[in-house]
Formats: C-alpha cells, sequence, structure tokens
C-alpha cells in the first residue's frame, strides 16, 4: 500500500517538474514585462516590419505549400511506381536537417555560385538576401510537415469512395476534388497548421540564405534575435506574439473535428 | 438494352473466367462463396477494373474490348453501383449523397430529385442526416437511391443485404424486390448468400474459383445441382406463405400454392419458411405416417440428381421442394420423375422468416 502511494507520487512529481520546466519560460514571457509595456514596444518599427514580414512570407510559403504538395502527397498515397519509398524518404529528409545545414544547402544550390545560380540568374531571379529568399527557406523546412500530414490523410481515405464517385459520374481529378478532399481535410488542415507553426519559426535556414534586413528578411524571430540585446521589452513583446499565434495553431490542430479518423496516422 | 460481359480476369490468386447476359428487367444474382471474384467481377462491370481480356457491351455501346483496346471509363458507363459497405460520402448529408450524380441539373432540380428518391424509400425525414448518423438499413437505402438517382444503364449490387442485422433484414429484403420488380434494366447482384440470390435474382449463376459452375432458377439450382458444390451452397429451401394462427406451441402457416406447414417459430402475415433437403423425409403415399415428424404434403418428383454418394430429388408441392435422400432410398422405394410420395419433416426443423 505504502509503495503503491509513493509509486503515485513519483509519477506524479515527475509531471510536475517537467510541466514547470516547459511552462515556466513561456510564462516569463508574459510576466516579465508589464503588459502595457508589451504593447508599446509593438509600435516599434522594427516590430511592426518584421510582424508584415512573417504574415506575408508564410502566408506565400504555405500557400505555394499547399498548391503544390497536395497534389504530390496525393501522388504518393494514391499510387505505387518504382522508387517510391526513396521518394517519400527524400520528401522527409528536411524534417531531420539541422537548420544551419538547411542554410548552407539553399546556398549551395540556390545561390549565386549554386547549382541553380546561373540558371536564375538568366530569368533574373534573385534570392540570396531578398524577401524571395526567405519564401523559399520557409519553403524547404516546412513542407515536410504538411506534405507527411497530407498523404497519411489521403491513405486513410476509403478508396471505395473515390470509386463510387467516378460510378456517378465523376472523372479522376473531379472525384479527388469532390470526394479525397473533403474527406482528408481535417488532417489536410492539420497538416497546414503544423507547416504554419514551422515557417514562423524559422530562424538558421533563413538567417544564413537571406540574412536579416529590416523590412526585406528580417522575420520576427530574426528581430527577436536583433533585438534582445538592444531592446530587450520589444524582443520580449515579440515573443509573446509569437507564442500565442504558435499555441492557436496548436489548438487548431488539436480542435479540427474528426481529426483523429480521418487524419489518422501513416498505415 | 443487354448487358453482355465476357471477362477474363486474374486478382488475388483467382482465374476469373465468366461469360454472361442480363436483358433489361432481370436480375442476374451471382451467389458463391468469399474470395470467388464476385465483387471483381462487378467492379470489372463498373470499369473500376479493366479486365486482362474480354469485351463488355451495353446494347451497341462497347464499354471494354480488349482485343480493339476500346475502353469507357467508369464516369460514361451509367453504371448504379450500390457497393458492399455503401461507400456514401461521410462528408455529405443524406440527400446530398443522393445528387451527387445530378451534376447536369440545376440546384433546385438536384434537390427535388433527390428527395423524391429518398421519400420514396420511405426515408423523408432523414435527408439532412450524415451517413455516421444513419442506421445500417437507411444507408443501404441511401444507398440504392444514390445509385438510381442518375437514371443509370445498369444497376450492380454487391452483398446488398449482408451488412444488415437480422431485424433489419426482412423489411430491406422486401423493398429491394420491390424496388428491383420496378426498374427497366439489367441488374447484376453479387451475394455470398443463396437465400438471398433465391429471393432477388431472376436467375442465379453459383461462382466457385472463378467460374460459374451452374446457373438457373433457386428451385433448378436446389432441386438437381451438377456438383457437390452447388448441393451444399444452395443450403436450406425456401416454401412462402402466410401463418394465419397459433395452434399451441406451433405456427400454422398456408404455403403458396397448395398445402399447409407447421413450425415451432413464431411469426404473422406474410412469412418465408427454410428447412433443409436432409431434414425432409420421404416415405411411399401410403405409408403411415410417423407421429413426431409434424409436416407432411403429398408431392410428386420432378427430378432425381444423383450427388456425390446422395441423391437429390426435385419435389413439386405447389411450389418447388427438394429432399436429400440416400441411393438406397431410392432403390427400396423406387423414386423415379413423376412418382406421387409424402414428404415429411419435423416442425422443428422448420425456421420462419418474416416477410
Amino acid at each position: 500500500m505504502i509503495a503503491r502511494r509513493s509509486f503515485q507520487l513519483l509519477l506524479g512529481g515527475s509531471l510536475a517538474v517537467t510541466l514547470a520546466f516547459l511552462v515556466l519560460p513561456v510564462v516569463a514571457i508574459f510576466t516579465h514585462t508589464a503588459p502595457h509595456k508589451l504593447i508599446e514596444s509593438l509600435g516599434n518599427p522594427v516590430a511592426t516590419d518584421a510582424l508584415r514580414l512573417s504574415f506575408e512570407t508564410t502566408t506565400i510559403a504555405v500557400a505555394i505549400i499547399v498548391a503544390v504538395g497536395t497534389p504530390a502527397a496525393y501522388m504518393l498515397a494514391s499510387r505505387s511506381f518504382p522508387g517510391r519509398s526513396i521518394v517519400i524518404t527524400l520528401v522527409e529528409l528536411p524534417l531531420v536537417l539541422p537548420p544551419a545545414v538547411a542554410g548552407i544547402a539553399l546556398l549551395a544550390a540556390l545561390g549565386p555560385e549554386g547549382i541553380l545560380g546561373g540558371a536564375l540568374r538568366d530569368a533574373h531571379i534573385e534570392l540570396v538576401l531578398q524577401t524571395a529568399g526567405v519564401i523559399a527557406a520557409l519553403i524547404f523546412v516546412s513542407a515536410p510537415f504538411y506534405i507527411r500530414q497530407a498523404q497519411a490523410s489521403f491513405e486513410a481515405v476509403d478508396h471505395s469512395l473515390l470509386d463510387a464517385a467516378r460510378t456517378l459520374g465523376s472523372g479522376e481529378a473531379a472525384s479527388i476534388a469532390r470526394v479525397a478532399v473533403p474527406v482528408a481535410l481535417p488532417g489536410l488542415s492539420a497538416g497546414l497548421a503544423l507547416a504554419w507553426g514551422r515557417a514562423l519559426g524559422e530562424f538558421g535556414a533563413t538567417l544564413m540564405f537571406a540574412g536579416s534586413f529590416r523590412g526585406i528578411t528580417q522575420t520576427v524571430p530574426l528581430a527577436i534575435y536583433d533585438q534582445f540585446a538592444t531592446d530587450f521589452p520589444a524582443a520580449l513583446a515579440l515573443s509573446a506574439i509569437l507564442v500565442a499565434v504558435s499555441a492557436g495553431l496548436l489548438l487548431a490542430v488539436k480542435l479540427v473535428p474528426g481529426q483523429a479518423t480521418a487524419g489518422g496516422a501513416p498505415r | 438494352m443487354v448487358l453482355r460481359a465476357e471477362l477474363v480476369h486474374s486478382v488475388g490468386g483467382i482465374e476469373l473466367d465468366v461469360t454472361f447476359e442480363v436483358a433489361a428487367g432481370r436480375c442476374l444474382a451471382l451467389a458463391g462463396p468469399s474470395g470467388a471474384g464476385k465483387s471483381t467481377i462487378l467492379r470489372l462491370l463498373a470499369g473500376i477494373l479493366c479486365p486482362d481480356h474480354g469485351r463488355i457491351t451495353y446494347g451497341d455501346d462497347i464499354w471494354v474490348d480488349t482485343a480493339s483496346s476500346a475502353w469507357l471509363p467508369p464516369e460514361r458507363r451509367r453504371c448504379g453501383y450500390v457497393f458492399q459497405d455503401y461507400a456514401l460520402f461521410p462528408h455529405l448529408c443524406a440527400w446530398r449523397n443522393v445528387a451527387y450524380g445530378l451534376r447536369s441539373r440545376s440546384a433546385r432540380d438536384r434537390k427535388a430529385t433527390a428527395l423524391a428518391l429518398l421519400d420514396r424509400l420511405g426515408l423523408a425525414d432523414r435527408a439532412d442526416a450524415k451517413p455516421a448518423t444513419l442506421s445500417g438499413g437507411e444507408r443501404q437505402r441511401v444507398a440504392l437511391a444514390r445509385a438510381l438517382a442518375p437514371g443509370p444503364a445498369v444497376l450492380l449490387l454487391d452483398e446488398p443485404l449482408s451488412a444488415l442485422d437480422a431485424r433489419t433484414r426482412a423489411g430491406a429484403t422486401r423493398q429491394l424486390t420491390a424496388t428491383l420488380r420496378s426498374l427497366e434494366l439489367p441488374v447484376v447482384l453479387v451475394t455470398h448468400e443463396f437465400g438471398e440470390a433465391a429471393l432477388l435474382g431472376d436467375e442465379i449463376g453459383i461462382i466457385d474459383h472463378g467460374a460459374i459452375v451452374q446457373r438457373g432458377s433457386a428451385s433448378e439450382l436446389a432441386s438437381t445441382p451438377t456438383s457437390a458444390f452447388v448441393a451444399d451452397f444452395t443450403g436450406a429451401v425456401v416454401l412462402t406463405g402466410t401463418a394465419h394462427a397459433d395452434i399451441g406451441e406451433l405456427t400454422i402457416v398456408d404455403l403458396d400454392g397448395g398445402g399447409v406447414a407447421c413450425t415451432t417459430d413464431r411469426g404473422s402475415g406474410r412469412v418465408a419458411l427454410s428447412v433443409y433437403p436432409w431434414e425432409i423425409t420421404i416415405t411411399s403415399a401410403q405409408a403411415t405416417p410417423d407421429e413426431s415428424a409434424q409436416n407432411r404434403l403429398s408431392v410428386q418428383i420432378t427430378s432425381v440428381t444423383t450427388v456425390g454418394n446422395r441423391v437429390r430429388l426435385g419435389l413439386s408441392a405447389g411450389q418447388p421442394l427438394v429432399a436429400e435422400v440416400t441411393s438406397k432410398a431410392v432403390e427400396d422405394l423406387d423414386l423415379v420423375v413423376g412418382a406421387q410420395v409424402l414428404a415429411t419433416w419435423k416442425a422443428t426443423a422448420t425456421r420462419l422468416v418474416t416477410l
């Protein structure tokens, strides 16, 4: 009896320590400085520029990821072709790359001296130290989050639903648009939220590939880094906003209805 | 319009090789055990699969012909398909499921058509329900309505009653039978239950290992099976009638076509009685009846078929009936076609299903 109670205490104690350690820093962001000071700091042009830029670049990056990644994920989920598992592994690779490696890799591929550097120059596309470079970095690091989740969601869609749509007069593309996508939607939304969350927090690859220029490439995480030595309250205020938005995205993932059934784990 | 199919297809270790044709207003029931290739036949007809070799035509239209590489995709075949698990779109409510195939109509017309169909199948009050909240029987009817809504050329049914519990099944069977009777199009149904095939099909094809091993009416297949497999598969014989009274522990049933039978099961109104051929004893018409066997029908032998070490007797008693006896009994009692004999079986061996 006593042994059992002390075991319960051990479990409870571990959870309490874990929670305190994980939550305390987040709480500190909101309590360290008075709320009105935080709000004042948001008037700082560095903060407003960073917020605007982060909103624009992540929105564009996620839109491109959804537009290109959705059909790609459907292909991975519905077709078997030689080398499919290798392709899946390659798509997932950026998930485990250290951010600094991602930045170097992007420079080596898309930088002026990179593999595609000449081709991009001929097409008059500049990425390095440009807003477009931020978007490229965001796509590189966050696309796998969406594609993985989308693939699993499409695999979980019962194929007889698509067969039914075909016999009812829909062509293949129409069956996907009218049946597969709506049925997989909870999972697709969850993947979108995860990718967006990852893009918002992106730091290392952006810094190395696009630099940190106010209004051009300085997103919120870069601005926080830039500000924390000179204007700590401003850095805190930006951090508070990122925490709120990230928590909102996490909550959205958890609350999407039908997530457990239609989103599903990869089969 | 006639649907004709010659299909050779290899799938999952089964070599499918079947040829059949179904005229408008007729229902061909393909019955066989699980894994015999039945669902594959429907998928080939609908165009979800392409046969290795073969040809499917509907009237003068060629749906597939591997010899000339002709191919009509599923969306242009106009096959109404009721899937085994119904495959209702989970994100759409009942009427939107039914309206799915009506893309070419106006929005108002689509809804009106869908609602009218649901109403005909007794589902008017469930039109706005999502599939997850529908009962098994309701899902089956929504699936049927969805398949019929676009006015299909052919109707395909995959185990339409199997997913239903026993209580729902009788009503669903009656409604499906009535719906199929009213359709002027070829219907192909697959099932693993001979009883379902006998109730719904005008003609039955027994499928085993990818081939149609015998085809005919339910009573032909039961009375003159060409193989032990068909004899076993056909199982119980079904007699329809009207239950009119209870006498003590027995329900008395007036059989359609004459005669009376009784059962220890309870029921009233229109009923079907089922009895296994090996439960029926044949005695000469003059024999003194055994008192424990409470059902007695005077019958005429219409066929004598040897199946392995047993003999199947096709019997006519107003409705076709089948008995299975030993070859010794055939010799001893001189059982030949045309002979008038007495068929007896126990009330306790008679199952009753309310129709």
